[in-house]
């Protein structure tokens, strides 16, 4: 269907318009800000904040060859970063030029459910500030696997993924997971391949209908039936996140899925940075995982 | 469902049972306070030679300073001293009757009305002529008469109502080449439509291109933005009236237009001479059926596809006696993309269509020679439907069949019933009650297939909407006139009530004979709501209904307003400043979309609940129109100055942020001259601030932020991503055009009539903004030292389109 609504649309633009591009100065002009993205959770062995450069999308040459050098333009590596509890405990960030982030080894602070922690970020002479508070961990996953002959000879295997709504108001949920095939030819190591598992339309999810009901969603994947294969292992994903975090993922997505769509509106991503001349999120989240061996 | 029919019986019999009493018996309704000095003329207006009801007609004593207008239905009622008496009749387009009465008794009048040559030639018009702006209650209000419509330049010379309205100040065009239009700072649902009584859910051809109202066959079209009479409720910002054509009682008569992209035909005449007339009136584009050769010549007769749209009115009006008539109007309307694939091993056959039918059954009594009803049946549907059957056979000679069925839409049953009663002449009371019954299905979903699996779900919402309403336009004095109203809504959808009281009030007074100052008092509540991704009418578009989740949209809106008429030169100008808040108007939420064709192909059904979000809507600004209407020149300018802000706890970080359609200025221009009877000229201009977009502004890189789940944002990893910070954060550079038309009739033996007509849209090829999309500015990747920018893309459409029509009447 899509092919003949995109033939007919194509028909009405080739006939009719025209494409022109128009000089941005002075109907988009925004100046550059620092960007920060930081998410903990206690279950992270990295406490990871992202300090950079937002630059304006206009007006900003990229090299097509130099990507260091392109990077550099958005890199802040000296910015001062701290966490901080209730409590007044703190642990600073360092830069890594490796990751090109912010982090500390997380046994330095500890992050625990429901605390609140305090994100201050000192870069190009400005301090910025932020706060989150830790969800609550999801218990329990139960997983629904069915299994059927896929039409290329195949196994489908479809998965539906069911847990409990936290009851402490809004909740929001982001689900995924992996899957992790191994393989084996005779006389030699096994071999291991990981690949991820979308939950489409599900894979972001929120209690917006009923506070503490069961939440689901439903993904699938497709193995070959290829006689080597001697584990499949799937790893299913839960995070119970803020919804600053899960807002910014959504948005985020949606814009990948609409970009290039004229008629789609853009999203807004959340910011939580109180202070102006920053954007960004800061956010905690809990995450619960849980390994499935599949036996064909 | 069934409780919602009985709530329906009951609120009518209620209605019917109050006003029972109104017999023409019943001495305190046809006998005046001031029996022994008043008596009433009363009758109807029709057109000589068509039988054709009038409406708007004004009736008007000069000396006495008294007057009326005819209804709908083209009855009048005036309630005038005993003596002598001149009455004007008169009608734009169809001179001024002056009858002389000597009245001395309750008077029946049956007044033909002949078009007039005259009319359109420069003669002095007296202050009695016709309905004039300072000398109504009325405020925001507009009528267009039909000729207009079938004399402004048009796109493709498809003439269109919606199109024209849009050159009305405070009506606004959405994108170029549009026929969707925001009243007063709202949004396209909300506003009314009716065509005939019956709601037009969806006036959109072709993703908003055309309207779905065939000008043929249109009797008057009205357009309220503001100062709301009661009988009129269920959305926020605008009401536009539009009113078949009954048929011509007398001959057969029609007409068929050829143009461009489409054919219309009509035709009209008697049943039963004088007593029953019909009307039918249809059109079809044919672009699909050109191009389909040079598909099959390019696919090798494998492939075929298309697209038209067609229209079909058809109205039948009998008169039972001179007081009992009834009317049947219908309507339906359809656009369909279709596409065929056959290969030798596949084939495919898709069709996407959506369309509106209405139907109105209306019966009009007259009690007396003061009391007036019309009852109306109406149903109304709006449905989008895409279908789709495959066949795949493999190499091994098995069959694989699969199809899908999705559709979603609305369908209406509405009881109503209105009143017209005018007991003297200082009183004008309009009263009545209507009752619908609203069947929402989101989405209906029926797919077979072997491999993904079948899905058969249907979602489905019903609800109940009444309303009872009174209306009174009362001359206080010579110079004062109030016309306060009162109108109580109802709706229930499950459990959940709304009971609604919205009080309008509008006041005029006249500080001299041609000058008078106005304002008015609206509260209006919307109980079902269109979810639109994109704004600019796409069928996807949902109407959905008001939930315990989801409340009514409510407004007030405040205007005032000077009307001077300048009677010697027959212009009139008015200015109008107005305030309009917005309670509960709802949105998608950030990044939510409904209804895409991907998730319509993979069944996919969402709760459009969870997508939506509730906010406050702010619209002010102020308005001017010069206009003439009479003379071999007539036309008008319009100029709106006007803000329009939103604010949603959910959006734009809960920030107030101006809306898309936000249009800080808007002029339109519109001239038609008509030297001859042979030769029509017609030109528009317009101009209109640009519109507002969401357009990424910022840029950061692309990194890993350390979140453990795979998800669709940071699955496609690039250098960079986009983003931004405010939503409309992007003003769109204005757009203007000059449309220019022709028309050359030449009349023909036995009143036939041909014509010609020319147009040229957009004549200087403006390259008005239809979108703005983002990219990469070219690099030549060989240079090592290339580099690249974001660069802003503005597509243009529809510059310098030449069209003709042949139009033969006979």
């Amino acid at each position: 269907m899509k092919k003949y609504i995109l033939f007919f649309a194509a028909t009405l633009v080739i006939f009719t318009s025209c494409q022109k591009v128009v000089d941005a100065n002075g109907l988009l002009d925004i100046e550059a800000k620092v960007f920060i993205t930081g998410y903990i959770s206690p279950q992270d062995t990295l406490l990871r904040v992202h300090v950079s450069r937002a630059l304006p999308v206009f007006g900003t040459p990229l090299s097509v060859r130099d990507q260091e050098a392109n990077q550099d333009k958005f890199l802040i590596k000296d910015a001062q970063v701290t966490i901080s509890d209730e409590a007044g405990n703190s642990t600073n960030l360092s830069y890594s030029e490796e990751e090109r982030t912010y982090f500390v080894d997380a046994s330095t602070l500890a992050i625990v459910a429901n605390q609140s922690y305090f994100l201050n970020v000192v870069a190009d002479g400005d301090t910025y500030t932020a706060s989150c508070t830790i969800p609550t961990k999801v218990a329990e996953l139960n997983e629904r696997i069915n299994l059927r002959e896929n039409s290329f000879g195949g196994q489908e295997v479809d998965i539906n993924l069911a847990f409990q709504d936290a009851e402490e108001g809004r909740s929001f949920y982001v689900i995924g997971g992996f899957v992790s095939t191994t393989y084996q030819i005779e006389n030699e190591e096994p071999v291991s391949f990981v690949f991820d598992l979308f939950f489409e339309s599900d894979e972001f999810l929120s209690d917006n209908l009923e506070d503490g009901g069961t939440l689901d969603g439903s993904a699938f994947f497709n193995v070959g039936n290829d006689v080597n294969v001697i584990e499949n292992r799937v790893t299913l994903q839960v995070a119970h996140v803020e919804e600053a975090l899960f807002q910014n993922l959504k948005t985020a997505s949606t814009n990948v899925d609409a970009d290039g769509n004229p008629f789609v509106e853009y999203a807004i991503a959340p910011n939580n940075i109180q202070e102006e001349g920053a954007v960004g999120v800061f956010a905690g989240y809990q995450l619960t995982e849980k390994v499935v061996e599949l036996d064909f | 469902m069934t409780k919602n029919y009985y709530l329906t019986t009951f609120f009518l019999i209620l209605l019917f049972q109050g006003y029972a009493k109104d017999n023409s018996d019943s001495p305190s309704i046809s006998k005046p306070l001031y029996q022994s000095a008043e008596y009433t003329v009363s009758g109807y207006i029709t057109e000589t030679g068509s039988g054709e009801n009038l409406l708007g007609v004004s009736i008007y004593v000069p000396k006495l300073k008294l007057g009326t207008t005819s209804n709908d239905y083209g009855f009048f009622s005036l309630t005038l001293p005993e003596g002598n008496h001149e009455v004007y009749i008169s009608y734009i387009g169809y001179g001024t009757e002056i009858k002389k009465i000597e009245l001395n008794k309750d008077t029946v009048w049956a007044i033909e009305l002949t078009t007039s040559a005259e009319s359109l030639e420069e003669v002095v018009v007296t202050a009695d002529e016709k309905v004039k702006e300072s000398k109504v209650t009325q405020m925001s209000t507009v009528k267009i008469n039909p000729s207009v419509i079938q004399d402004v330049p048009a796109l493709l010379g498809e003439k269109d109502v919606l199109k024209t309205l849009q050159l009305l100040p405070g009506i606004q065009a959405g994108s170029e080449g549009s026929s969707g239009f925001f009243v007063r700072g709202g949004t396209p649902d909300q506003n009314l439509i009716v065509l005939d009584d019956a709601v037009v859910y969806n006036s959109n051809h072709l993703f908003g291109f055309f309207s779905v109202f065939n000008g043929d066959a249109i009797k008057s079209v009205e357009a309220f933005k503001g100062g709301f009479p009661a009988r009129f409720g269920g959305r926020l910002s605008s009401v536009i009236k539009i009113d078949m054509k009954d048929g011509n009682k007398e001959k057969l008569s029609g007409k068929f237009n050829i143009g461009l992209i489409s054919s219309s035909v009509l035709l009209e005449g008697p049943i039963n001479k004088g007593k029953t007339s019909f009307i039918v009136s249809g059109r079809r584009t044919y672009a699909d059926v050109l191009a389909r050769p040079f598909i099959k010549a390019e696919t090798e007769g494998e492939g075929n596809g298309g697209y038209y749209f067609a229209d079909l009115n058809f109205k039948i009006h009998h008169i039972f006696s001179p007081k009992d008539k009834i009317y049947w109007s219908n309507y339906y309307g359809r656009d369909k993309f279709y596409g065929e694939t056959n290969e030798q091993n596949y084939e495919d056959k898709v069709r996407l269509g959506w369309g509106n039918i209405t139907s109105t059954l209306r019966w009009n009594h007259q009690y007396n020679n003061k009391l007036f009803s019309n009852t109306s049946l109406i149903f109304s549907n709006y449905e989008f439907k895409v279908t789709g059957d495959f066949k795949e056979t493999f190499q091994d000679g098995e069959v694989e069949e699969s199809f899908f069925r999705t559709s979603s839409g609305i369908n209406d049953f509405t009881l109503k019933t209105d009143f017209d009663y005018f007991p003297n002449s200082k009183h004008s009371i309009k009263f009545g009650a209507l009752a619908t019954n609203h069947n929402f299905k989101p989405q209906r979903i029926l797919i077979k297939d072997d491999f993904a699996g079948n899905v058969d779900a249907t979602q489905e919402l019903n609800s109940f909407e009444g309303a009872v309403y009174a209306e009174d336009d009362w001359k206080l004095t010579d110079k004062l006139r109030i016309s306060p109203g009162f109108r109580l809504s109802y709706f229930k959808q499950g459990d959940k009530q709304y009971v609604n009281p919205e009080p309008r009030l509008a006041l005029a007074y006249n500080y001299k004979p041609d000058l008078a100052f106005k304002a008015s008092y609206t509260r209006m509540n919307q109980y079902i709501h269109l979810l639109s991704s994109s704004g600019i009418g796409l069928p996807t578009d949902l109407w959905v209904s008001s939930t315990d989740r989801v409340k009514p949209q409510t407004s007030q809106q405040f205007a005032v307003g000077v009307a001077k008429d300048f009677f010697d030169k027959d212009y009139s100008i008015t200015v109008e400043g107005y305030y309009k808040t917005m309670d509960d108007v709802i949105a998608y939420k950030e990044g939510a979309s409904f209804l895409a064709i991907e998730d319509l192909e993979s069944g996919k059904t969402t709760n459009w609940e969870d997508n939506i979000t509730a906010g406050k809507g702010w619209a002010y600004g102020g308005e001017i129109l010069l206009r003439k209407q009479t003379g071999k020149l007539t036309g008008w300018l319009g100029y709106t100055l006007s803000w329009s802000e939103r604010q949603f706890d959910e959006l734009n970080l809960g920030k107030k942020f101006f809306d898309r359609y936000d249009r800080r200025h808007d002029i339109s221009l519109v001239g038609i001259y008509k030297p001859r009877d042979r030769i029509t000229l017609s030109a528009t201009w317009v101009f209109a601030t640009g519109n507002n977009y969401t357009l990424p502004n910022l840029q950061r890189l692309d990194t890993p932020d350390g979140f453990p789940i795979q998800n669709s944002s940071n699955f496609f990893g690039g250098q960079t991503q986009q983003f931004s910070t405010q939503r409309n954060n992007f003003r769109g550079e204005s757009s203007h055009r000059l449309d220019l038309g022709i028309q050359l009739h030449k009349k023909l033996k036995k009143g036939r009539e041909r014509t010609w007509g020319f147009s040229l849209y957009n004549s200087y090829a403006r390259q008005n903004p239809f979108i703005y999309t983002t990219g990469d500015s070219f690099y030549n990747f060989d240079d090592p030292n290339a580099t690249v920018e974001n660069e802003l893309t503005r597509t243009s459409v529809l510059m310098l389109i030449p069209s003709f029509n042949y139009t033969f009447k006979f």
